[in-house]
């Protein structure tokens, strides 16, 4: 094996491959995915949010990256760390996110991919916290984070400078979880999702990525 | 009527049920609504939006492409009335836009003069609509216009048999806006 690898029990996150723009296009459109992103990409905008994260990986290190079922080899959706847009309280920081298929949902892969995430992060970057956001009515993203081990900021809230006045999906609120002291965070953020996870960092490239760039 | 840059939106007359046919009833069209229809059903969907706009004030509207004057769709507001859902009575929004010119924003230009019309000239706390999950374009546009996906107001439409998946409505609702 080559490249960039995070393996948990049921998930593998590795890199972008072109190829798979398409599950990405399918995944947005489902109404349930969109309920809270926002409408259903085009082609091309699945293939430049597939490029998009590529250069973020080529770029960084690291990126919202494709999560493959590793039963079948399904793309599923993705997570991973993102520098936090500029213009949001995330700038500076880096954004632990997630999306994924509707099909997937209720059984816990996207916490399985973010404590996997979350662990890699502590492991391979600088930051002294990780971040996150959502919109307020997202509860299903909003409890992940609070089972993650993150907290609601408080006077975090804001606008997102990408959307329209008037978007009602514009406003947003921000979690955060600092770096747990050295020894006890790592197993206790593991165990908090019930999925053990072994990571794979072996080969992942691992620059100083406090920079929002 | 309703005049947008690219639109005009009008009551609809007898005569159009022939041009409304010859761009609605195609096997693309009705993709969403079950397949290509008998003519009686494409007439009488015509012959409703007479009806609405007379009782009413307003209807699905016809939708003429200006710089020609050629019949481009049906948009505009109803109350949506098949009964028993957790939407009847409400003002409804929909859209079918003739194939020659999808994805060129002519529904969105035609349906946002719709709602604004609504918002004008009704007294509706909201402008509800909806569509099948698999009509991404369609639920789509209807987060574009600033709708939200209610979840708490789908249906199955009575029109469709328990089972059959073109009948699961996913329903998108705005509130009437607060000036600021």
């Amino acid at each position: 094996m080559t490249g960039f690898r995070i393996e948990t029990d049921r998930l593998l996150l590795r890199e972008w491959r072109e190829a798979d723009a398409a599950a990405m296009y399918e995944i947005g459109r489902n109404p349930h995915v969109a309920e809270f992103l926002g409408p259903p990409p085009t082609r091309a905008e699945a293939r430049a949010l597939v490029a998009g994260q590529a250069l973020n990986h080529a770029l960084f290190g690291h990126c919202f990256w494709p999560v493959e079922r590793r039963s079948d080899g399904a793309l599923i959706g993705l997570c991973g760390l993102n520098p936090g847009p500029e213009g949001t309280p995330l700038e500076g920081e880096i954004e632990i996110g997630w999306r994924l298929a509707h099909a997937a949902w209720g059984r816990g892969f996207a916490g399985e991919a973010a404590a996997a995430s979350l662990a890699w992060a502590w492991d391979n970057l600088a930051c002294d916290r990780i971040m996150a956001m959502t919109v307020p009515a997202n509860m299903r993203s909003s409890r992940l984070m609070e089972r993650l081990g993150m907290r609601r900021v408080p006077g975090g809230d804001f606008d997102h400078p990408a959307l329209a006045k008037g978007d009602p999906l514009r406003r947003h609120v921000t979690y955060a979880i600092a770096r747990p002291a050295q020894g006890v965070g790592r197993a206790a953020s593991i165990t908090a999702i019930s999925a053990a996870s072994r990571v794979d960092s072996a080969s992942a490239r691992a620059p100083n990525a406090s920079s929002a760039g | 009527m309703i005049g947008t840059p690219r639109l005009t939106l009008r009551p609809w007359r007898a005569e159009d049920k022939d041009a409304f046919a010859a761009i609605i009833n195609t096997p693309a069209m009705m993709q969403h609504f079950g397949g290509v229809a008998p003519r009686e059903q494409i007439d009488a969907l015509v012959d409703a939006q007479v009806a609405g706009q007379a009782a009413d004030g307003f209807s699905m509207w016809a939708v003429d492409w200006r710089a020609t004057g050629e019949l481009a769709g049906i948009v505009g507001l109803r109350r949506a009335y098949h009964p028993d859902t957790p939407i009847t009575g409400e003002l409804e929004t929909g859209w079918r836009i003739a194939e020659r010119h999808w994805h060129a924003g002519v529904a969105r230009e035609a349906a946002a003069a719709a709602m604004a019309w609504g918002w004008a000239n009704t007294r509706f706390p909201r402008i509800v609509a909806y569509t099948t999950a698999g009509n991404a374009p369609s639920w789509g546009l209807m987060l574009r216009l600033g709708m939200t996906r209610r979840a708490d107001l789908d249906f199955h439409h009575p029109r469709y048999g328990p089972g059959d998946p073109n009948g699961t409505m996913v329903v998108y609702a705005v509130d009437r806006p607060t000036p600021d």
